[in-house]
Formats: C-alpha cells, structure tokens, sequence
C-alpha cells in the first residue's frame, strides 16, 4: 500500500488502486472525501479555514486552505483525471475544538465554522454527504483507500471505525 | 506594512527574542525544580503550514500540550508540548509518589514558566501583554496545533515558528515550547526593536 500524506491545506487526488489518502492528526481542519464509486477514483483535501476572501492569493497557495475554494477545486481535479460527476459520494471528518480558550469572539471554535463552511460549499455545488464525524474535542486521522472507497477514521485511545 | 516580508534578519532577532524569553522560563523551572534546565538552540522558522506538524515532532506524533493564549500588545499562543513519559518523571520529580494528577503538575509548571517567558516579552517590548489561564490537552500533535495555526495564517500561507527546547538533565526531560504570532503582532513587534536600534 502506497500511503500518501495529505498535509494542513493540501489537496491530492488518485486513481491508483494501492494508493491510500491520509490526513493525520485533525483537530479543527476537516478532512473531505470525495470517491467515484463507478471509476474508483478519490480525492482527498485538509481544509484548514472556512473563507478564503480575506486570503493572500498567489499562485503557489496551497489548494486545500480554504473551504469555499477546495471543495470546487477538489471537483475539478478529480473530473480531470475521469471521475464522473454524478457518481461521486462525499465524506467528512475533523472540525473538533481542542481547546475552549481559542480566544473569544469570531475566532472562538473554528473546528466549527469549518464544518459549517464546507457543508455550504458542498451544497453550492449540489453534492450530499453521505457520513460524517465532526465535532467533539478529540483529535481524528482519517484515511482512503481508493481501491474499495473505504474511509476510515482514528481517534487516540480508540478503535479506527468505518465511516 | 500589511505585506511586509520576514527577512533573514528579522528572524535572527526573533530568535534572540525567544532565545531570551526561553532563558527566563528555564530559570523560573530551575527554581521550583531545584534542578539544572538546559536550553537547546532555539528553533527560529519561517514554515508554510502545511510543513508545521512535521517540524514540531510528527501530525501523529501523541503529546500532552498546555495551551496560552496571549493578547493586548500582542497576539498569539503559546503551547508547551511534552511527551507522556516525560509529563510522568515531571510529575515525579515534583511531587514524588504523592498522587495527584500528572497533567494538572505539567499544566501549573507550564504556567509558571509561560508567566516568565511571556513577562521577559512585555518587558522587552515596554508594553503590556495579557495571558489566559493554562488548558491541558492529551492528543496528536496535529490535532493541537491546527487551530492555532489556522489564526495566525489566516490570511498568508507561512508563519514564523519561535521554539525551545527544554532539557531538565537530572531527570532526561525534555520539553519543547512554541511561540506563535499573529502577523501583525510580528511586524508591530519588529518594528519596535527597529525603532529602538535607531535611537
């Protein structure tokens, strides 16, 4: 199996059948899946923020920072390499709040006005979700293997479930 | 001054900033512990965020963290991360086989120890800065510090990573301690020692 670590605001995408996604250590950051059940093809981004229209555009920004722009982004790049569209089924993880002290205001809980923000993004581009794990104060890995679609998601102190 | 650039220079003076603020936390730990605190070469980065978790051990990498936040005259966060064999001997060494929580020691040394770094900060900015109380936290590291860092980059890709290592020797602990700020903290920050250098 060929791992392949899908860092804070990265985005890959495979058709590879012995590959396998993993974002590690999600607190706030929401993990999404997107896998193409006819064509077995997946994509994977780490989205760190929900709105990028405050962000620093140029053209080595990482792909996956923003919610509003990765879910599209994501979209693209796996149609690129023959996902179909209607075939696609989307899974989330992530959006905990490690700490209740992320300062006040605004800022406070950004694990979930990140799930808010990828679920409206989602639905802009009339994609369901089909199983999530958000929420809660514990840390997640989350992992696909893009040769069954499988997801799996990990907690410390705890059995990795199917999701 | 919103997109001024982190030269090499201003990251030199940074880690004299964290190399000081390392130095009084380091002397306030000897003190309670009675013991010999070594300080490590401070670690002074400019990192695109998606590198961080690697630099401070692993994303999956499990810690127990305590976690500041500062505010007033600057912004940002402060965590201390220590592996949980080394939370236990800290434990230990401070409080021997009485039983008391191992977090809630590592979380009252850490707070001392931020007080000292955080006020050596103020003093060397002539301004104020306000901490909140310590929060304890057991998870990937990953996990910890994404929050943190989704704040301070939230506007640029990259950040300037302030860290510390701390090795108490007698007891092979070792602790590392991270300063992150927000931008414009940084810049506010910099300028002032520029202006100073100027007089």
């Amino acid at each position: 199996m060929n791992n392949i670590n899908v860092g804070m605001g990265e985005l890959h995408v495979s058709k590879s059948s012995s590959t396998v996604l993993v974002a590690p250590g999600l607190g706030s950051c929401i993990g999404l899946i997107m896998y193409d059940y006819m064509n077995r093809i997946g994509g994977m981004v780490h989205v760190v923020l929900p709105d990028s229209s405050n962000a620093n555009k140029s053209p080595n920004s990482l792909p996956g920072k923003y919610a509003d722009t990765a879910i599209p982004s994501l979209l693209e790049n796996l149609v690129k390499i023959g996902a179909s569209r209607s075939s696609i089924i989307v899974k989330i993880a992530g959006g905990a709040q490690m700490f209740s002290l992320e300062k006040g205001g605004n800022v406070l809980n950004i694990g979930m006005r990140n799930t808010i923000a990828v679920k409206a993004a989602l639905a802009k581009e009339n994609l369901i979700i089909k199983a999530c794990d958000t929420g809660g104060n514990k840390g997640r890995t989350c992992k696909l293997e893009i040769s069954t679609g499988k997801v799996y998601v990990r907690s410390i102190g705890q059995q990795e479930v199917e999701l | 001054m919103v997109n001024r650039k982190i030269t090499k220079y201003d990251l030199d003076i940074l880690g004299e900033v964290g190399n000081i603020g390392a130095g009084n936390a380091a002397t306030a730990l000897s003190q309670i512990l009675n013991k010999k605190v070594l300080l490590n070469i401070p670690m002074v980065k400019l990192c695109k965020l998606n590198e961080i978790a690697d630099i401070l051990g692993g994303p999956e990498e499990i810690r127990t963290a305590v976690f500041f936040g500062i505010n007033q005259a600057l912004n940002g966060y402060i965590l201390f991360m220590i592996t949980d064999d080394d939370a236990a001997k800290i434990k230990r060494a401070v409080a021997g086989d009485y039983e008391i929580d191992p977090n809630s020691v590592v979380s009252e040394i850490a707070n001392i120890i931020s007080g000292a770094y955080v006020g050596s900060l103020a003093t060397m900015i002539n301004n104020t800065i306000d901490i909140t109380p310590p929060e304890v936290c057991q998870d990937m590291v990953g996990s910890l510090i994404d929050a943190l860092i989704a704040n301070v980059c939230s506007v640029a890709d990259k950040t300037v990573i302030i860290g510390t290592n701390l090795v108490i020797n007698e007891e092979e602990i070792s602790g590392f301690y991270v300063l992150l700020l927000e931008k414009e903290s940084l810049d506010s920050m910099l300028d002032y020692f520029y202006s100073i250098s100027k007089m």
